[in-house]
């Protein structure tokens, strides 16, 4: 017993420190061909993903075992044509490079349907849509008269009028519509003989509960901004004047007499830019002021014509946008300063701006990614990507799908930006027309976009990312928020 | 310092001796905390590293599982070879052991692989006697102690071990059998004791009761401590009727266990056959098999892992080391002073102090015989599950013997160099592993894809990681699968036969090896380690044995 126990143990020890530096360096993504021209080749490892999943994936004509999402790993480093193919779903075809040692992502495909499946929501025709942008819920005119206002419920699916029967306040004319990006609130401006009321409206699904403010909101403004999470709380501009209006208790106080260029909120603080180009953050509760920066040695025409729309964007970072379209970025180390900006939206998870003009459509990045960043020399001046510079008069446009893609209105059209995956070119695509002059709705959360169909006018739903794949999204977002 | 001055005991040290085994008391805990710790940290660290190494080790292990699981198939089928062997038969003939030796010699090759196998264990075994330093004495010279240690177990749980020796085949009439009792155990104990001494001492030489007065200075509440005083009855005993010790081999047993028919022919065949007989203990392989399928499946699986776990250590003699009931020379644990009498571990204390007391030249023969034992059992899954733990902590408890055994051999100066390296390395890696493995097979093999898919998603060690470890971990399922096809050949058999489903469902409880080897193996190791470490002694604890089955008293 004794040799055999010697033999096999000196057997799997040399068979194990033979083997083992193979195993590690394949971990690594080194495979070592001795037959093969390059005897030791670093491998690197492209993952695909798409929605919907279950995509059939070739490389190079070779069609792989695992559908999407995949890791192909081992190849050698070079370019592969990656097609993905999934029934009822145009054929999905890029060129990408694997670079050795790395792992080349492709996962944030979005397969494009052979036809837009539209479903309608309503036989009613409306004549205005209004979006309140990252919520759950679209406005819905068929008249201007407020009992002709409609909510829909994106989760229920259902529209509810927004003036309960028999209400006293039927017969007014709806003046204006103002909306906060993010907030299922809004403020609705009416007049009824002649007189004119304002409401704060709160959907509480399936009732909208409109609050008398008449007496708290002047009859006119420069702006108007409140924080989603705290409806109560109205900041108003009106020249250099900003004024806090708690709804709640009926009480207005000023909060900055003059000087104020322009403001934003987030949360209950309040962001200024003062005429000498401070910026300063304002307790909204005892009003004191604390300087953040100065934008006074900024070249000429960095900031905007007020009234001045502020988002705070970061430590340090600051968005500016201004009624004559600049749009200007404060960046701790960069900025960026671009004119004609319609409007932008900001994605809070990657650090991406995206914006419009009424011919194109641009990227910019807050921060540079980790690996990217060079302590030498810092960038004074950040350009945006623009990744669409074919449009008339973009309108709208918002992230989709983890803000890989970029959905947008151009005039009566809609239509979808994929991202490049590193080859430098996307692909645009058409989705759905609409009625004109009005407007769309999207939320990445519901995957859904919302329009008035041309011609009928009709409410419809149009499928952009699949059901599966926002649940999926929304349980990983979960999952980072939490840390499983 | 002379071995035979070194004082194998946990207080007998004093001054520097003590505080060097002080410091040697951390050792263990503190490098069994530092790899899991350590690894840990790393993982955030350098999770890369982390991942490389977490590969290379669990390759280390499967090849560990290949080699072990070759030698556990080896060892089966050995003791299926011996299964048939009529050991009494074999005595015998050794009364004429030169003409034996040459009849086996010219014998024919035997039919079968089995036999061919017995056949040439036997002549090695013979040739051995006669090549040995003094010739062996005649079989029917030998005598047999048996000590049973009892502190609270009642008359069920040790009264069939002593039938089974009486009905064994060697002359129980050679057998002195002491129920050690712990002058403390429960009044119905005591009476127990004594019920089974009237009922079966006639079959015997004897067959005493000990009872061991509580409080003795020096002593601390451990087996240990009866079976020494015991063994000093024994000894008495055998002076008084002037019996050489060095032709009695003493066995000291669990209160639950249950030897085969064959087990002293076994036992004193290879006492008979060992060259050194009287610096040699003897081990069987033991199956815990009175109470299997009453028991509970974890505790099911651990135990059979015991009986595989001698099973392969038997295929190494240099390393083997007496472990629960077991057999040795009366001589040699008279010569070394019996038992620690302040030490929980006796099984293993005892091969220890042996090794050190005759400076290396001690050895342990296994035996390819088994005995039977009870799995540990409760009235309920949640009290089996406790007492399976403070089981496994007290077996645990041997790392008490480290620091002993290390400053034994610093200070010895006859045992060779690479022998007290080898033998101290092999202790410490045992306890290390025992504590440390399960935690990074099961615990720590996933962290590491975890952490780099964090912050590393670009790594192509994201995506491989897992692939290789998985592709690892499906190639030791062909390791379980051995344990499970050999754990059927343990199964007892029941009244009646045993259903197949019931085999299946007993193969099936395999899976539950990795959390079982966590629960019941690394954290009640990491427990005792940490224990020495913070000087927190434990105490000896008497693990309860229930049986479901209320058979009737065996008539004598």
């Amino acid at each position: 017993m004794k040799w055999i126990r010697r033999l096999l143990f000196f057997t799997l020890l040399a068979g194990y420190l033979a083997l083992c530096p193979f195993i590690l360096l394949y971990t690594l993504g080194i495979v070592i061909r001795p037959a093969a021209e390059e005897s030791i080749v670093k491998t690197g490892v492209l993952f695909v993903a798409s929605a919907p999943a279950g995509a059939s994936i070739l490389l190079n004509d070779r069609p792989n075992p695992k559908d999407t999402p995949a890791a192909i790993v081992d190849l050698p480093p070079g370019s592969y044509q990656l097609r993905l193919q999934l029934a009822g779903y145009r054929e999905w075809s890029r060129t990408l490079t694997v670079k050795e040692s790395s792992v080349t992502l492709a996962d944030d495909i979005l397969m494009i349907p052979e036809n837009w499946v539209s479903t309608k929501i309503s036989p009613e025709a409306f004549s205005t849509l209004t979006s309140l942008g990252g919520s759950a819920y679209v406005l819905l005119r068929k008249s201007s008269r407020l009992e002709e206002l409609y909510v829909y419920s994106l989760p229920e699916n259902r529209l509810a009028p927004v003036l309960e029967e028999g209400s006293p306040k039927r017969g007014a004319l709806i003046r204006s519509l103002t909306t906060m990006s993010g907030s299922s609130a809004f403020l609705v401006e009416t007049v009824k003989a002649g007189e004119r009321t304002a409401y704060m409206a709160s959907i509480q699904w399936p009732k909208t509960v409109l609050k008398d403010v008449t007496q708290l909101i002047p009859a006119s403004y420069d702006r108007i901004e409140w924080s989603p999470s705290y409806p109560d709380d109205l900041f108003v501009q009106h020249g250099g004047r900003i004024d806090w209006i708690r709804i709640s208790t009926a009480t207005v106080r000023n909060v900055m007499a003059k000087g104020a260029m322009g403001f934003g909120v987030a949360g209950r603080d309040l962001y200024v830019l003062e005429t000498d180009g401070t910026l300063s953050k304002i307790d909204s509760n005892d009003g004191s002021r604390n300087p953040l920066r100065s934008f006074k040695g900024m070249p000429i025409g960095f900031l905007p014509n007020p009234p001045i729309r502020i988002v705070q964007a970061g430590s340090g970072i600051f968005l500016l946008h201004g009624s004559n379209g600049t749009f200007s970025a404060a960046l701790p180390e960069a900025r960026t300063t671009i004119g004609g900006v319609r409007s932008f939206t900001v994605d809070w998870s990657t650090g991406t701006v995206l914006l419009w003009k009424a011919d194109r459509l641009g990227l910019l990045e807050l921060w540079e990614p980790q690996e990217t960043r060079t302590i030498s020399k810092p960038e004074p001046v950040r350009e945006p990507e623009w990744i669409w510079t074919g449009g008339t008069d973009i309108r709208q446009a918002f992230f989709v799908h983890r803000a890989s893609h970029v959905l947008f209105q151009d005039r009566n059209r809609t239509f979808i930006v994929s991202p490049d995956f590193g080859t430098g070119e996307r692909t645009v695509t058409e989705i759905v027309a609409l009625q004109p002059g009005t407007s769309v709705h999207y939320a990445d959360r519901e995957g859904r976009l919302i329009r008035l169909e041309e011609r009928t006018q009709q409410v419809t739903r149009t499928e952009i990312v699949p059901r599966t794949t926002v649940m999926r999204e929304f349980l990983q977002d979960i999952g980072d928020r939490y840390g499983f | 310092m002379d071995s035979r001055e070194f004082v194998f005991s946990r207080n007998a040290a004093t001054g520097k001796l003590r505080s060097l085994q002080r410091f040697l008391e951390f050792v263990p805990a503190t490098c069994s905390w530092l790899i899991i710790v350590g690894l840990l940290v790393l993982m955030f660290v350098e999770p890369v590293i982390t991942a490389l190494f977490i590969i290379a080790f669990v390759l280390s292990w499967l090849f560990r599982m290949v080699y072990s699981n070759t030698l556990l198939a080896l060892s089966f089928y050995r003791l299926s070879a011996e299964e048939k062997t009529d050991w009494m038969g074999r005595l015998l003939r050794m009364e004429r052991l030169e003409e034996y030796a040459e009849e086996v010699a010219r014998e024919p090759r035997k039919a079968t692989m089995k036999e061919r196998t017995s056949q040439r264990n036997l002549l090695r075994d013979l040739r051995a006697a006669l090549d040995g330093k003094e010739p062996p004495p005649e079989w029917h010279e030998v005598r047999h102690v048996v000590l049973i240690p009892v502190a609270r177990e009642t008359r069920e749980i040790f009264e069939p071990g002593i039938v089974s020796i009486a009905q064994g085949t060697f002359p129980s009439e050679k057998v002195l059998v002491i129920l050690a009792v712990e002058g403390r155990a429960p009044a119905e104990t005591i009476a127990d004791a004594r019920a089974v001494q009237e009922a079966w001492g006639s079959r015997f030489m004897d067959l005493q009761v000990v009872l061991h007065p509580d409080g003795i200075p020096g002593e601390a509440r451990v087996k240990g401590a009866n079976s020494t005083f015991a063994a000093k009855a024994a000894a008495e005993f055998m002076r008084v009727r002037g019996i050489g010790y060095d032709r009695v081999v003493l066995s000291c047993f669990d209160a639950d266990t249950v030897v085969s028919p064959q087990y002293f022919g076994c036992l004193t065949y290879h006492f008979l056959t060992c060259p050194n007989r009287n610096r040699a203990g003897f081990q069987p392989i033991p199956v815990y098999t009175n109470n299997f399928w009453e028991a509970p499946s974890f505790a099911r699986i651990l135990d059979i892992s015991s009986s595989f776990y001698m099973l392969v250590e038997a295929t190494n003699p240099e390393k083997l080391v007496t472990f629960s009931s077991h057999s040795m020379s009366f001589k040699a644990l008279v010569d070394i002073g019996y038992w620690p009498v302040d030490m929980v571990s006796d099984d293993s204390a005892v091969y220890w102090k042996a090794f050190i007391h005759f400076d290396g030249d001690y050895r342990v023969v296994p035996m390819y015989v088994t005995l039977a034992m009870d799995l540990t059992q409760s009235e309920t899954m949640a009290k089996t599950a406790v007492n399976l733990y403070k089981q496994r902590r007290r077996w645990a408890w041997g790392v008490e013997a480290f620091p002993l055994v290390v400053s034994a051999f610093l200070h010895s100066k006859k045992i060779p160099l690479f022998t007290r390296i080898k033998q101290a390395f092999r202790l410490f890696h045992a306890h290390i592993t025992w504590a440390t493995w399960p935690f990074m097979l099961t615990v720590m093999s996933w962290l590491p894809a975890m952490v780099i898919s964090m912050g590393h998603s670009h790594s192509v060690v994201r995506y491989n990681e897992p692939r290789v470890l998985s592709t690892m971990f499906n190639l030791s399922m062909i390791g379980f699968l051995v344990y499970a096809v050999l754990s059927q050949v343990f199964l007892p058999r029941q009244k009646g036969g045993t259903p197949v489903w019931k085999r299946l469902l007993h193969a099936l409880e395999w899976v539950l090896v990795p959390p079982v080897s966590l629960a019941f193996g690394a954290i009640p190791a990491l427990d005792a380690q940490t224990r020495l470490l913070l000087g927190h002694r434990l105490g000896f604890w008497v693990t309860v044995k229930k049986r479901k089955e209320k058979k009737g008293a065996p008539k004598a």
